[in-house]
């Protein structure tokens, strides 16, 4: 499975929609029930699923569901 | 993970769990409580119990009756961190013990205020359980210096010991009727003084030590959070990046095993914890199969380590009888073959006589397991099932969805801990009357037997020899009392629960009598059985609620009881006696009790989820109910 489907299925899960897909550019803008506490959980289960730490900054500054995939990539593959 | 933190005495969730999840919504049925109940059996992360959660969100809005079953609680939290990522864990996990839970917290860091503001949530509302949820940050130890404390310890954990002191002694006056729960703090990571920390009195784990010492002398049910994240290790429980990014009191990874352990408190708190321990034989109390391998054969005691990890079980589950859990034998043997063991192996520690019920055949377990319910007069959803087979496990899963079954892991080492790990008895108080609840099953058990040689029902009766003790409400019956009250639910009129802090009050009331009775008999001592809570108002007496235990229904204690209601109405001049009768799921038993004493019905309110009738008797005009008991009143 590649990252962006194992995403598409913690967002489907956690956002309870079986229509989500985990494309680069989605972003907190395009979801509605992806706020600051949600984001913070979105965060935790995403943690649990790829079994990785995120740090600090990844957390608080993330952008959109591409850079997330990337940080994921560099930290799955090392 | 380990095996804690993993929760491994859960079974791991069905892969169409969510669907099953999901169906339930969309089809309301008559057994949903129970659907719910089963669904969160199984180990679930935080995204399962958040699904769950809104699910159950759904139910509430579209109709909250069917959820009737479930024991409905109110909970207010106070705590100085984030909470509202608990909410919908902690109601999805409730859901466990069959309880409706409704969560509300303080903001954050508004603990103190939302106990002292006379205008906010918590002073508004009613509450069942305010749970004071408190939390120290390692940051808040150590940065108050002053030349008293040039460590900070001994200040902080003043001023901590002053907070906490206010809020609880602010609640007990303001909200009379909500348990207060307290929760201990954990030690500190990182030490300043390395091994001298706890020597130094002014050291952060001292004050951690100081402010525990006080919480649990308390006298007030407290939920041990040093213990849970001991069992963790704390360098897992303290989560530095989710404290600085969110201010979570601890690791998210421990949610759901947080949630799991504070839900254990409320469900003892109102008697919904377990009460009988149902266990297999062969590959669980010993290492083999008796039938195949032969008594002399099975492994159990020292010498081998299989024969020690199931010698450390049996200790367990000894301890546990101690304390008060009835034990049973639910086991697919011929009788004689499995009583072996008991009889012809000196290192077994569980004798025949610690289990209360003995069922070896080869009938299925589920139907078994119900007859033991059935004998013990407690509910399915009192009893846990321990088996090491799989397929045993998931077929008691499926017929009997609110029997605990734990899941065990391949290795009997692992036994035992997993036994005690998933707090299936857990208990928020201990009375002696519990450490004898065995002795007494057992001698139910000589007492039916005694009722099958009986030709007649009252030579039976005469033939116990029962005496029944009937006084008020004192210190000394108290928690027995809050916990017969709470924990009663067939022989229970009007299923009206009560804290301790209500009884207490109730005890100060003039115009309460609360009637407590003990009934003894040619077998032993039953201990108190029964409840009646009595109000006096002008010409009228008003029975608000009355329980009794199920181990001495048809034995002519009602009756003896409404005599006694009726002499003292008399001595009262009362001029009728009131009660009432609230229909729930499961005290069908009591229906047309009153009706059966000579009551007549007053008024009823009877509609498709609710059945409240008020009965009327007169005292002046009731004869003597006949009964077969010795009285002895010090109610005057």
């Amino acid at each position: 499975m590649t990252i962006y489907e194992q995403l598409t299925e913690v967002f489907r899960d956690f956002f309870d929609d079986e229509h989500l897909v985990a494309t680069p550019e989605l972003s907190s803008n395009d979801i509605a029930l992806w706020d600051s506490l949600n984001h913070i959980r979105l965060m935790i289960a995403v943690e649990a699923a790829f079994g990785v730490e995120l740090k600090t900054e990844e957390i608080t500054n993330l952008k959109n569901v591409g850079e997330l995939a990337n940080i994921l990539e560099n930290k799955t593959h090392s | 993970m380990n095996k804690i933190e993993n929760q491994e005495w859960l079974p791991i969730k069905e892969n169409n769990w969510r669907e099953n999840v999901a169906s339930i919504t969309s089809s309301v049925e008559n057994n949903l409580a129970e659907q719910l109940i089963h669904l969160a059996q199984y180990r679930l992360n935080e995204t399962d119990l958040n699904y769950l959660c809104k699910c159950l969100n759904k139910i509430r809005k579209i109709s909250n009756a069917t959820l009737r079953n479930l024991l409905s609680l109110k909970i207010f939290i106070i705590g100085d961190h984030t909470l509202n990522h608990i909410i919908s864990s902690l109601e999805a996990t409730a859901l466990r013990r069959g309880i409706n839970l409704t969560v509300s917290v303080a903001s954050f860091n508004q603990g103190v205020q939302a106990a002292i503001d006379p205008n906010s949530e918590l002073r508004a509302a009613d509450f069942d359980i305010i749970w004071v949820f408190s939390n120290i940050h390692e940051q808040q130890l150590c940065n108050n210096s002053n030349n008293n404390s040039p460590f900070g310890g001994r200040s902080a954990a003043k001023q901590m010991i002053e907070k906490i002191n206010l809020i609880i002694t602010t609640l007990s006056k303001e909200k009379p009727k909500a348990t207060c729960v307290l929760t201990t703090l954990n030690a500190p990571l990182g030490r300043t003084f390395g091994s001298m920390e706890e020597i130094l009195g002014d050291s952060k784990a001292a004050a951690i030590r100081t402010i525990n010492d006080y919480i649990r002398t308390q006298s007030m049910p407290c939920i041990d959070i040093e213990y849970l994240a001991a069992t963790v290790g704390i360098a897992n429980w303290y989560d530095r990046k989710y404290y600085d990014v969110a201010k979570y009191p601890f690791s998210p990874k421990y949610l759901p095993l947080f949630c799991d352990y504070v839900v254990r408190m409320f469900a003892a708190l109102y008697g919904k914890n377990k009460k009988c321990l149902v266990l297999d034989l062969d590959n669980t109390l010993w290492g083999g199969v008796v039938g195949d391998d032969g008594y002399e054969h099975i492994e159990i005691g020292n010498g081998t380590p299989k024969g020690e990890a199931f010698l450390r079980l049996q200790q367990t589950i000894l301890d546990l009888k101690q304390r008060g859990v009835i034990l049973a034998v639910c086991s697919k043997n011929n009788h004689q073959v499995a009583l072996l063991p008991f009889k012809k192996r000196p290192e077994m520690l569980l004798t025949e006589d610690d289990i209360s019920i003995f069922i070896s055949n080869w009938h299925d377990k589920a139907t078994n397991i119900k007859g033991i319910a059935e004998t013990l007069s407690i509910g399915l959803d009192s009893i846990v099932f321990l088996d090491d087979n799989p397929a045993e496990r998931e077929i008691v899963r499926q017929k009997l969805p609110t029997v605990s079954v734990i899941e065990l892991p391949d290795d009997p080492s692992q036994y035992a801990d997993i036994l005690l790990m998933g707090g299936w008895f857990d208990i928020c108080s201990f009375t002696n009357e519990d450490s004898n609840k065995t002795h007494q099953y057992k001698e139910n058990e000589q007492r039916i037997n005694a009722s099958k040689e009986h030709v007649t029902i009252d030579s039976y009766l005469k033939s116990l020899s029962m005496t029944l003790q009937i006084d008020t409400i004192s210190d000394k019956t108290f928690q027995r009392t809050v916990q017969l009250i709470n924990k009663t639910n067939q022989f229970n009129m009007t299923a009206q629960r009560y804290s301790e802090a209500q009884i207490s009050e109730l005890m100060r009331d003039d115009r309460y009598t609360i009637i407590v009775a003990s009934l003894h008999d040619k077998f032993g001592s039953n201990g108190i059985i029964s409840v009646v809570i009595c109000k006096h108002e002008g010409k009228t007496l008003i029975i608000e609620n009355w329980v009794m235990s199920c181990r001495v229904l048809k034995r002519g204690v009602e009756y003896a009881l409404i005599n006694e209601i009726t002499r003292l109405a008399n001595t009262m001049n009362i001029e009728n006696i009131t009660g009432y009768f609230k229909a729930t799921s499961r005290n069908d038993l009591v229906s047309t009790f009153y009706n059966d004493m000579g009551f007549i019905m007053s008024s009823a309110e009877i509609t498709a989820d609710r059945n409240i009738q008020e009965w009327v008797s007169i005292p002046a005009q009731i004869g003597s109910l006949k009964h077969f008991i010795n009285i002895n009143s010090s109610i005057k």
